[in-house]
């Protein structure tokens, strides 16, 4: 089966205007899979190249090197997008229209007839929970409402794969919460995702697959529980363990050569660990 | 909405015009052409300018809020995505023009049969005069009133105003379409702004200043003849549809038109 994106070997490079043929290496030489009904994350501090990447995917920008396909479908292609949504990072739309209008907006230029949309925009309101604001204008909209008629408006022609660029960056816990639960609703229905964030821990409750990007380059990839496993040490994960068990299975351990404790208390997130492994170093926003 | 302002604006000339003309001409032709040319001068400042500021910012601000990313990531041809943004922009210069010519006819025709009345007036006045003391005199001013009557007629609201309107329409429809395309690649609103209206203003002065070159008696060098048949490439001849002066004149349109 085709993968939902494919990309290989890109490079952006983008020229900034100035007289000195400044360069900014935005991507370089990444490649990624997404297989099709897998959720993957693209993670990575601001600035790494996460939202370049995904344009890139999307033919809204040209590649300097390399090509991004969906299902297949070259992006430079327009019919690549008929089977993808996209929620860009921090998005607007047109404020005047309703959350209803923007729906029938979009459907329109999906390809849809009014009917189609009619239907299929009932459906999406109340999928992301805002059939009591569709008559609003979108003016009116919080940042999580804005951020989910996004959302709906991705899927409004059935798109097989869902481009979601920080889907819940500056949005509060609650309604990240709600966004969360419509990722895994999109699994159920086997639509695939790419999505990043700088959010691990809702990271590492969605995604399948995740990449760690840094500096415009692919570190690290793997699934969930692969990247997540240090494989020099173990775990033991105690329940209702007495302070005198721990006390034993600490000195059992000092006893044996080679094997040391490094650490005893109650689990964190590993990925948070990793992220922050991965990206120590120059951050790209404090590079001059 | 701004538009409407415009439009509010230009109605509101137009009856300026037309209380103040009184004032200064006593010849009720002269009343109706000095109100057409000022209505028109309006509605072709206001197209012009409509045409450019209307264009200017339709794609940056796209662009700026991210909608054109939400836009594109559809299936749309960027083409299509470009012609329906230029359309949009035109439909709402259409529609002003549109609103502006039913007014300006209205207004004209309103005046017209002011013009007119007065003057039957004054003809039925002078015929019984006339019937009573038949005299040379009073016959001429007669026939004067009837002559005056007759030109009259010819400067209300006809078809080549209509001609003109278009005219007018199609100018502002090349302007905008220069402007949406500067837009694409300007760095600044303001930048498109004056880039538009440096390209109208060139594609407007430059035939006559060719023209009046051409016939002066030294004639055009080499270069410069090369220089200006490079601008007159480049830049649209704005005077082809200065089709006003002539209609507001009461020139009717060479067949053919
Ligand atoms: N249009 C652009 N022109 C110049 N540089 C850009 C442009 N877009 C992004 N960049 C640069 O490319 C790098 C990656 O940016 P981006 O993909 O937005 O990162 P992320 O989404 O991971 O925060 C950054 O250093 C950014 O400054
Ligand atoms: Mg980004």
């Amino acid at each position: 089966m085709e993968p939902a994106v494919d990309i290989q070997d890109l490079t952006k490079v983008f020229k900034l205007p100035s007289l000195n043929r400044e360069q900014v290496v935005a991507v370089k030489n990444l490649s990624l899979q997404v297989a099709p009904g897998e959720i993957y994350g693209l993670i990575g501090p601001n600035g790494s190249g996460k939202s370049t990447t995904m344009k890139v995917l999307l033919g809204l920008i040209s590649a300097t090197e390399g090509s991004t396909a969906i299902f297949g479908q070259d992006s430079r292609k327009v019919s690549s997008r008929a089977e993808v949504g996209f929620l860009p990072e921090n998005p607007y739309f047109y404020k005047f229209l309703s959350g209803q209008e923007t729906l029938h907006f979009y459907g329109r230029l999906g390809g849809l007839s009014k009917k189609e949309i009619s239907e299929r925009s009932k459906e999406l309101l109340a999928l992301v929970d805002l059939e009591h604001a569709r008559d609003r204008r979108l003016s009116g909209y919080s940042k999580g409402m804005l951020q989910r008629i996004g959302l709906a408006q991705a899927l409004i022609q059935r798109p097989r794969l869902v481009v979601l660029d920080e889907p819940t960056a500056g949005v509060d816990p609650a309604g990240s919460r709600k966004i969360r639960d419509l990722i895994l609703k999109l699994r159920e229905e086997e639509i695939s995702v790419i999505l990043s964030s700088h959010l691990l821990e809702q990271v590492q409750e969605v995604c399948d697959r995740v990449g760690i990007i840094f500096n415009g380059k692919l570190c690290r990839e793997g699934p969930m529980e692969e990247l997540m496993a240090i494989e020099d040490q173990t775990e033991i994960l105690l329940d209702k363990a007495p302070a005198e068990l721990v006390e034993k299975v600490t000195a059992l351990v000092a006893e044996h050569e080679g094997a040391s404790l490094i650490r005893s208390g109650h689990p964190r997130t590993t990925l948070e660990r990793l992220f922050l492994e991965e990206t120590s170093g120059d951050s790209p926003d404090t590079r001059s | 909405m701004r538009v409407f302002y415009f439009l509010l604006i230009f109605s509101a000339l137009i009856l300026a015009a037309t209380l103040m003309i009184q004032n200064f001409t006593q010849d009720p032709t002269r009343q109706l052409k000095v109100m057409k040319d000022m209505s028109f001068f309006a509605m072709s400042i206001f197209c012009t300018i409509f045409a450019i500021v209307a264009t200017a910012n339709l794609i940056p601000k796209d662009i700026e809020d991210r909608t054109l990313y939400t836009i594109l990531a559809k299936p749309v041809p960027r083409f299509e995505y470009l012609f329906g943004k230029y359309l949009g922009g035109m439909l709402v210069i259409f529609v002003s023009v549109t609103v502006m010519t039913i007014l300006l006819s209205a207004f004209l025709y309103l005046r017209q049969e002011a013009l007119l009345s007065d003057l039957q007036e004054y003809m039925q006045v002078a015929e019984q005069e006339a019937e009573q003391a038949p005299g040379a005199i009073e016959n001429e001013g007669l026939d004067l009133a009837r002559v005056e009557a007759s030109s009259l007629r010819a400067q209300g609201p006809s078809w080549s105003l209509l001609a003109a309107v278009v005219a007018i329409s199609l100018q502002a429809m090349v302007l905008g379409a220069i402007t949406l395309c500067v837009s694409t690649f300007a760095s600044s609103g303001l930048f498109t702004v004056v880039v538009a209206f440096v390209v109208f203003f060139v594609g407007y002065i430059e035939p006559v200043v060719v023209d009046s070159w051409r016939s002066s008696p030294e004639g055009i060098s080499g270069f410069s003849n090369l220089l200006i048949s490079a601008v007159g490439v480049v830049f649209p001849n704005f005077q082809s549809f200065n089709l006003v002066d002539g209609i507001v004149a009461g020139e009717t349109l060479p067949s053919g038109w």
